[in-house]
């Protein structure tokens, strides 16, 4: 079986039982908050599988290779988060609101720096490649898109947490942090998702159209949780995870799909 | 049959199932225009002038060596 197929087959089995536990609430509390922790283990493991085989796969160590070596990276250490974030409140108990920020959030916020390398990478790539860049007018309005979407993180999620007297120096630096290391990876996401809509259905467009739409499901997710748990109503359960779920997974897919393009060419099959 | 010099067609045979019909189409039209031809005038000297172009195009998806493996079907088109 192709490798896509086995994600897409994974893909849709945990986003469904994503789905199913938390729309049910099946098991109660305790089995949701495992669900909640583990799911994302789950998804970011497949995504840092997939990618250390799409990283392989490359022949020569030349800047792409770098590139996806760098989401690789910046994946395992998403992974590691996730993982540690399980260890602490499932394993030891602790309630994660009230120690944020721990462990986890070092690797999380470790994680952004390799990828934001790797979009930029990629987007400088492209601009040398000689492949046609587009329309002014689109980068106009992907801009404007933008700047709305930045001045609303701003006024709702950013102003708010710097104004919040009860939180230490320590956790207004990673709630920061966040929300400002999602605008930097979104506006690629954006420039990426235009790229691939340009070349349109070839197979080439295809891994760097689901990683970005991959990011892009991270960035919501990740904006929302943000402003969600400072205004204290985000929970386990919340139906936000599986958009980081789904990100996890759209990177998966993006890997394998770039290692069978990969393998096809230098095999000299046109699929 | 797209264009009705050979040569242009053995190269958007090779990039269109990659790069989709219109970017192979626009990448053609700017790589011609770079060597000083078009589609249609296009000759089987300017074949390795083409490879190299493309495949600096194709670097950026699949790697040097993948891109090397397409600029050489290029280069053979002719």
């Amino acid at each position: 079986m192709k490798k896509t197929k086995v994600i897409w087959i994974m893909g849709i089995a945990l986003i469904l039982a994503n789905i199913l536990f938390y729309w049910f609430r099946l098991g109660g509390d305790v089995v949701l908050q495992y669900v909640s922790d583990l799911l994302p283990v789950a998804s970011s493991l497949i995504a840092s599988i997939s990618l250390i085989i799409a990283f392989t796969s490359f022949k020569t160590f030349d800047f792409i290779k770098i590139s996806w070596l760098l989401l690789c990276v910046g994946i395992i250490l998403f992974f590691l988060g996730e993982s540690l974030y399980a260890i602490l409140e499932i394993g030891l108990g602790m309630d994660m609101n009230e120690s944020f920020p721990s462990i986890a959030d070092i690797a999380w916020c470790a994680g952004y720096i390799p990828m934001l390398i790797c979009l930029a990478m990629m987007l400088i790539g492209y601009v040398q490649s000689g492949l046609p860049l587009g329309k002014w007018l689109w980068y106009a309005v992907l801009s404007m898109i933008f700047i709305v979407v930045s001045a609303s993180i701003v006024y709702y999620v950013l102003i708010p947490i710097m104004e919040d007297p009860e939180s230490g120096v320590l956790a207004k630096v990673f709630s920061l942090f966040y929300p400002i290391a999602d605008l930097f990876l979104l506006a690629p996401a954006f420039i990426i998702i235009y790229f691939t809509s340009m070349i349109g259905r070839g197979r080439l467009s295809r891994p760097w159209m689901y990683m970005a739409f991959g990011f892009f499901a991270f960035t919501v997710a990740d904006l929302l949780y943000s402003y969600l748990s400072w205004t204290g109503a985000y929970e386990n359960g919340n139906f936000i995870d599986v958009a980081w779920n789904a990100g996890y997974l759209l990177i998966a897919l993006s890997a394998v799909t770039q290692s069978e393009l990969i393998a096809s060419v230098g095999a000299g099959v046109d699929k | 049959m797209k264009y009705t010099n050979e040569l242009t067609n053995g190269i958007y045979d090779i990039l269109a199932p990659l790069i989709g019909a219109s970017m192979a189409d626009a990448t053609i039209k700017l790589q011609t225009k770079k060597i000083g031809k078009t589609e249609e005038t296009l000759a089987k000297s300017d074949l390795s002038g083409m490879a190299k172009l493309i495949r600096q195009s194709l670097v950026v998806f699949i790697g040097s060596a993948g891109a090397d493996t397409i600029g050489k079907k290029i280069e053979s088109a002719g």
